[in-house]
């Protein structure tokens, strides 16, 4: 029997990957779209925490930094805050504004119509008033009421001159398209099976499964096939049975994320494509960026319920071009996140970890307030993710091994970060007690299947396609050249939008 | 049927005492004491009897009780006969013996100052508050303590976010 042909097959169905898979599918495309994670029910799983972060294979080198992603239909988002910014401006061009890091090879207002399009569909709910962003129009949704501590945290950022703005969420404030608004229960981080926060799962991938795409979870891409003219041809994969098959498609799109596509790519080798796929830069898997995030707690003196509603509340972008003084490229965003349940809040308190101490801080637990600190990371090809030399998968791939470290720039960020964070609070209102720790490890992996003009520094094009191979793009945040200081996930998705809307219009231009 | 089930476990419990011992019988109560001793000094309770007799004592002890994890349990038995042995050392009396504060202040010192305990306890101390900490926050009288009071969806707005005003 003849194997079916496709219009295109997308790997990975987390933000970019559904985002194309509802796009081409609404073009009449037919798509098969394989995601190697579980597809969850909602309000089967997400309320008794049955929907987890399933292993994703990776191994660290001792002393790396431990980025990580999720693998289900849905993605990483599935678990995320909402938080839902775009990129700066600037961003696009920090070696020509500032000297560090790659332009890339777009701008902002080339992305700014993609932007639209995401925030629409999604709900995106905020204030344009944010004076550090690009002049925008109105959100499709106000912004959501915030808590009594990030009000604090306005009070204090207004008392020392910064400008204070609401945080942009995917999380609708009002229905939206047929799906209710917020409940503030705080479960986010669990999947959010009211539908409320516009992860994939309730948004696009409805939208295209209506459309007629072949969702198929539970089948792991083993291969992306080419000829001897070096196209890509389709895809060998594992079936949710564990069977071998292939699937023919003249248009692959990788959207596996920057932790798993250099493994992929580099065990796709064809009659072509001896070191792999991409691999003419040798840039695959290099310069992984992971943001310098970390976290401030503060305490006021007055009930603020920190752990009450959704994260985001209110941001500070004074710093996100970088600080006067500042020893560090570039800058960083602070916001109010979510304080974690007191069990789990109690394991971040290193120094006060048991006795009195340690109840004198878990009496005023309603009084804190955390910080979230998503800093810039300069991209290095140092970071990576390459072959393990020694750990194998089930099929007997190499397992994706990962490199990071830190280098004092990030170091000195945080620290300011840390002081900036301080001061804000305290002229806030916060007393003296203080808590802060940088991540070990990142939930926004990026840039190891970078983008550039040039096919020799650069694994693929502006438009996402990979420069050595035809009928291959590459669509989620491996291609970022530089990190941004905010959470990724809006500009995956605008990325995906651009690139699906181009791939549209060619075929039917 | 239920009763003839009641009977026969019975039976088994009297059976298993005896085989086991009346020794290993108290050993037995004797660590679960101790540990519940040592949960006092960690997390020192707000309410008399947090740490007796209580929901949040029951489900320390079924934690540390299950039996995929016995292992576990004989090393947290080992390390707190070590810290009743270092205690004897310096202060010439059983840890266990000594009054709260006094409980607090010793394993402080040891903690910070006997490197030697710190190596062959330390990891056992740590591991047992995290089991500790982890039971107690989570508890009702933890979350009571906190101020913590959980939401659930479709239970309406937290009065919090319900009496906010949009911010601008």
């Amino acid at each position: 029997m003849p194997r079916a042909k496709y219009d295109a097959i997308i790997i990975g169905l987390g933000a970019a990957g559904s985002v194309v898979t509802e796009a081409l599918s609404g073009a009449g495309w037919k798509v098969l779209a394989l995601e190697e994670g579980p597809w969850y029910s909602p309000f089967r799983d997400y309320p008794d925490e049955r929907a987890v972060r399933t292993p994703t294979g990776l191994t660290y080198e001792p002393g790396s930094l431990r980025p990580s992603m999720v693998k289900c239909v849905g993605g990483s988002m599935l678990f995320f805050a909402g938080v839902f910014f775009r990129l700066h401006e600037s961003d696009f061009a920090t070696r020509t504004r500032a000297g560090c890091g790659t332009d890339w090879p777009i701008s902002y207002k080339e992305l700014e119509p993609f932007y639209n399009k995401v925030e629409i569909f999604s709900g995106a709910s905020g204030s344009n008033k944010n004076v550090f962003e690009v002049p925008r129009g109105a959100y499709p949704n106000p912004a959501h009421p915030v808590s009594r501590g990030a009000q604090l945290f306005a009070r204090g950022a207004r008392t020392l001159g910064y400008h204070p703005a609401s945080t942009p969420m995917s999380i609708i404030s009002r229905p939206y398209r047929g799906r209710p608004s917020c409940t503030y229960c705080a479960r986010c981080g669990e999947g959010c099976m009211v539908g409320d926060k516009s992860s994939p799962e309730m948004t696009y991938i409805p939208a295209a499964v209506k459309n007629g795409a072949d969702i198929r979870a539970g089948y792991k891409v083993l291969t992306i096939e080419t000829n001897a003219a070096g196209r890509a041809t389709g895809v060998v994969y594992k079936d949710a049975e564990g069977v071998k098959q292939r699937a023919d498609s003249d248009l692959v799109m990788l959207c596996g994320s920057a932790l798993l596509n250099p493994t992929l790519l580099r065990r796709s080798r064809g009659p072509a494509h001896h070191d792999g796929l991409g691999a003419r830069s040798a840039m695959v898997g290099r310069n992984l960026m992971c943001h310098n995030g970390g976290r401030y707690m503060a305490r006021f003196p007055e009930v603020v319920n920190g752990y009450m509603g959704i994260s985001g509340g209110i941001n500070v972008q004074d710093f996100y071009e970088g600080a006067p003084g500042g020893d560090f490229h570039r800058g960083y965003t602070l916001y109010v996140s979510l304080l974690p349940p007191p069990a789990e809040f109690v394991g971040y308190l290193e120094r006060d970890r048991w006795g009195g101490r340690l109840m004198d801080v878990m009496g005023s637990y309603n009084r804190i307030i955390r910080l979230a600190v998503v800093g810039e990371d300069q991209a290095r090809p140092e970071n990576m993710v390459y072959p393990d030399p020694e750990a194998t998968d089930e099929n007997g791939f190499p397992r994706p091994r990962v490199r990071f470290k830190r280098t004092v720039n990030e170091l000195n960020m945080f620290e300011h970060a840390v002081a900036s964070s301080r001061s804000i609070c305290r002229a806030g209102g916060a007393d003296d007690w203080e808590n802060h720790y940088i991540s070990s490890g990142s939930a926004h992996p990026l840039g190891t299947c970078r983008m550039g003009d040039d096919p020799d520094k650069s694994v693929v094009d502006r438009w996402g396609a990979c420069h050595d191979v035809p009928g291959l793009y590459i669509c989620d945040g491996s291609v970022f050249p530089t990190s941004g200081a905010v959470n990724p996930s809006l500009t995956i998705m605008a990325l995906a939008a651009r690139t699906a809307d181009h791939l549209i219009s060619r075929r039917s231009g | 049927m239920r009763r003839r089930s009641f009977i026969q476990a019975a039976v088994a419990a009297a059976a298993a005492t005896t085989m086991t011992g009346r020794g290993a019988f108290a050993a037995e109560s004797e660590f679960e004491s101790r540990l519940l001793a040592l949960a006092a000094v960690i997390v020192p309770g707000s309410e008399p009897g947090t740490w007796r007799n209580s929901a949040v004592a029951s489900a320390l002890l079924a934690e540390i009780g299950d039996p995929g994890r016995r292992e576990r349990r004989e090393r947290y038995r080992a390390a707190l006969e070590q810290l009743n042995r270092a205690t004897d050392d310096r202060a010439g009396e059983s840890f266990f013996a000594l009054a709260g504060e006094r409980q607090a202040g010793v394993l402080k010192k040891l903690i910070e100052s006997d490197e030697e305990f710190g190596k062959k306890i330390g990891k056992e101390f740590a591991a047992m508050r995290e089991d500790v900490l982890r039971v107690y926050f989570s508890s009702g009288a933890g979350m009571k303590f906190t101020g913590y009071r959980e939401t659930t969806q479709f239970v309406g707005y937290p009065e919090f976010f319900q009496l906010a005003e949009t911010w601008e």
